[in-house]
């Protein structure tokens, strides 16, 4: 536990319960921008047609982020009490070196050039909550989902 | 966003107009503003394989928008297999991602000089060389046109070898199993020598309301996952139906000849397919029902056969339909079909007929090439389907001739073929015992069709007053009685014009059965939030009579056939071979009874045609009214 409190929480994926509905990415672009736009959503379903794998990708908010040193400006930090890792777009430059850094495809692209990335809405994530199947969970870091690979019955 | 783009394929130039709101307001989208822009632009006696047919994809008018189910999008045009009203519906990916790329309809007329598709991106389109896909089957097309514009994530309608070949019922398929499949638009797009219309967009789809669109649909997402309904259609899709329908005698077996299937006890369900076959379960955009699941043949002859799918559809169509109890055979017969773009409903009516003629000795190996038509034959069913793909042998002839083939064979063969409208009769549905769905689906316009007229709620043994509550009016409760079912008939086919208009997928609807399900209410929640509108149910039922009274214009315009239309084929008016349901039937003289009860409330003369003040009354009497 290192001394951490239960309550810290952090995204899980559990791909082969993923359908590919993009139903994360319709209401994540609905929170943060107000419109449906699946290409402005800070998480993205990779959707592997034909093999029908389906992987959502989204800020895992590492204990030790890769894109945290990768950043240039300095626009990027880890809260140290939730643990989550943010972008400051005050000081954010759109550069895009965080990207290619992050080991999980979880910072995205939009169709602006401009960095996208999840701030799991203030600790209440709109993708999450609309997952039907549990592929996508907010759950304490300490428990999370590994482990789990079968569909919820 | 709601934008229309005329694309002529001979001259290669593209036409972009906006939809005035107006129309929005009166056709919705989808399958309502198709069959406007088909009623309007389609030239009079046009042959459905000229170059003049008018060739329309439609996204749903919400297709896109932030709710639960809206990923449908509809393709309309004339149709190849009945020279009457062709249209049909599909999921998947491609509706939103049509909207993303800045268009809500294509409108799409001309004949390319050699295979081209068509590229439709953020608001641009593009005429491209299909020359590399041609005569490639559906999923190779897929991932050649991934590979070539390295996007994994473009999302594609195309069509298999059966469009390419002109087969009437040739389907369009996206993705590995999303069909629109009856009425053959597939063909409409090979006669094109279009091969496939490929869509990727970024743009973003605004709201009126964003809070209020949010708030409708977490109300609407949690109401479509706390049905009855969910846990079923979430694990098993609508295989769960087949057991329904059979168990209750009311599924068509050998070409109707009978209405239970003994053999598929213990054999065709929906658990020993998801222990054996099973390997993920997918979703549509923005669905949490994830009715889809890919699969894959372990053992046998069909070892590593995968695919998608199959729907209750393909499982009654080859199974009960031909004879079969075997599910290796459905599922390879499926993953052939959705290759080659073949519509299911057809092609397996069209084997049950051919078998039922075997049967009964009208064709012999002389007309089959060898081939022994027996029913459950599995070589006899790649066989046929393999020939109709590739305009080969008998069933090349029945792919080319659709219902005609009944005139090719002679011999008496067109006793035993059931269709409306030229219309092949849906290989999965058999409702005789029924009056509401009968009666609703008999008087569809482009011929028998469940997905317009399969009234669920007539099945439950719902009380009247229950019933009441929902139709407004008395309703028998049991579904082999008539009273109040021609009203009922009539609400379901609006309900379901509405959907497809909308864009929403009917399993999220009260459509099949599942009362807690969205309805005219919450479509207008969605509406009002997204558009600003002060749209109400009433509203909506009246613009589903408006589509409804519009395409029934265009089938007679068209082809002339009203009344005879409506009428469902002779089996239906002869008794049940076998328990359940042992001995019911359609009484013919009640049934044109209440057809007349039904004209009556539609407003409509005796002869199926719609009177002139009906259509004053839904503004539809200065069609074609070319707004636009």
């Amino acid at each position: 536990m290192n001394g951490k409190p239960m309550s810290l929480k952090t995204f899980f994926v559990q791909s082969a319960l993923c359908s590919g509905c993009r139903l994360c990415q319709l209401v994540c672009s609905v929170a943060k921008e107000g419109i449906v736009n699946p290409e402005l959503s800070r998480v993205f379903v990779n959707r592997i047609i034909m093999d029908g794998v389906m992987l959502p990708c989204i800020c895992l908010n590492c204990e030790e982020p890769p894109c945290i040193p990768a950043c240039h400006r300095k626009a990027i930090n880890k809260d140290p009490d939730t643990g989550w890792v943010t972008i400051d777009y005050e000081r954010c430059t759109h550069c895009q070196l965080c990207i290619p850094a992050c080991p999980y495809g979880g910072i995205f692209l939009g169709p602006q050039k401009e960095v996208l990335m999840c701030d799991v809405c203030g600790g209440d994530p709109a993708c999450a909550m609309a997952c039907p199947t549990g592929a996508l969970r907010f759950l304490s870091r300490e428990i999370g989902t590994a482990g789990e690979h079968m569909p919820l019955s | 966003m709601n934008r229309i783009a005329f694309i002529n394929l001979s001259t290669q130039q593209v036409m972009v107009k906006d939809i005035p709101e107006e129309l929005l307001r009166r056709y919705l989208g989808g399958d309502g503003l198709n069959a406007y822009l088909l009623f309007n632009y389609l030239p009079l006696d046009t042959d459905a394989l000229s170059p003049d047919n008018v060739l329309i994809f439609g996204a749903g008018m919400l297709t896109g928008h932030c709710d639960v189910s809206l990923s449908r999008f509809q393709i309309t045009a004339k149709s190849p297999e009945t020279g009457g009203f062709g249209t049909s519906n599909a999921g998947g990916f491609f509706g939103p991602e049509l909207r993303f790329a800045g268009f809500q309809h294509l409108v799409i007329t001309g004949k390319a000089r050699r295979p081209t598709y068509l590229w439709v991106h953020d608001g641009e389109i593009e005429f491209k060389d299909a020359s590399f896909v041609w005569s490639k089957d559906v999923y190779e097309t897929q991932q050649l046109l991934m590979a070539k514009m390295s996007n994994p994530d473009i999302q594609i309608a195309t069509i298999g070898c059966g469009g390419e070949n002109l087969v009437r019922f040739a389907c369009v398929m996206h993705g590995l199993k999303r069909a629109a499949g009856r009425t053959g638009m597939g063909c409409v797009m090979g006669s094109k020598m279009l091969k496939a219309v490929v869509v990727k967009g970024s743009q973003s789809v605004n709201a009126y309301s964003p809070e209020r669109m949010k708030d409708v649909f977490d109300k609407h997402l949690k109401q479509v996952t706390s049905t009855k309904l969910y846990p079923v259609i979430s694990r098993y899709g609508t295989l769960t139906i087949f057991a329904i329908q059979n168990e209750g005698g009311q599924i068509p077996v050998m070409n109707h000849q009978y209405n239970y299937f003994e053999a598929a006890e213990e054999n065709l369900e929906d658990e020993i397919f998801e222990e054996r076959y099973k390997t993920k379960t997918l979703a549509c955009f923005s669905c949490p029902l994830r009715c889809s699941h890919r699969y894959r043949i372990k053992y046998g002859p069909y070892q590593g056969v995968w695919g998608e799918g199959p729907e209750y559809y393909m499982m009654a169509g080859f199974g009960p339909m031909v004879g079969n109890n075997q599910w290796d055979v459905i599922l390879a017969a499926n993953d052939l079909i959705n290759r080659y773009g073949l519509d299911i409903g057809s092609v397996g009516g069209y084997i049950g007929w051919l078998m039922e003629l075997w049967q009964r000795g009208i064709l012999t190996e002389r007309d089959t090439g060898g081939s022994n038509l027996k029913w459950g034959n599995p070589d006899a069913i790649m066989g046929l389907i393999n020939q109709m793909a590739h305009n080969e042998g008998l069933g090349g002839m029945v792919g080319q001739s659709a219902s005609h083939a009944a005139e090719e064979i002679g011999k008496g063969s067109d006793r035993y073929l059931y269709q409306q409208r030229g219309l092949m009769h849906e290989c999965s549905v058999g409702n005789r015992a029924s009056r509401a769905t009968a009666l609703a689906e008999a008087t569809t316009n482009r011929g028998y069709d469940h997905l317009r007229g399969r009234v669920a709620l007539e099945f439950f043994g719902i009380p009247t007053e229950a019933l009441a509550k929902i139709f407004g009016r008395p309703i028998a409760s049991d579904f082999r009685a008539w009273e109040g079912k021609p009203y009922m008939a009539m609400w379901q086919q609006h309900f379901t014009t509405v959907i497809d208009s909308l864009g929403y997928c009917k399993f999220a609807t009260v459509w099949p059965g599942s009362t807690g399900n969205l309805t005219y209410k919450e479509f207008a929640e969605t509406i009002n939030a997204v558009t600003g509108w002060d749209v109400t149910p009433q509203e909506l039922m009246v613009t589903g009579e408006r589509i409804w009274n519009l395409e029934r214009m265009i089938v007679l315009r068209e082809t002339g056939i009203g009344r005879e239309g409506d009428i469902p084929p002779r089996v239906y008016f002869e008794p049940n071979k076998l328990e359940p349901l042992k001995g019911e039937k359609l009484d013919r003289e009640e049934y044109e009874a209440r057809l007349d009860e039904y004209y009556e409330l539609r407003g409509w003369n005796k002869d199926g045609t719609p009177k002139q003040e009906t259509l004053a009354r839904l503004k539809l009497d200065e069609e074609p009214s070319h707004l636009i």
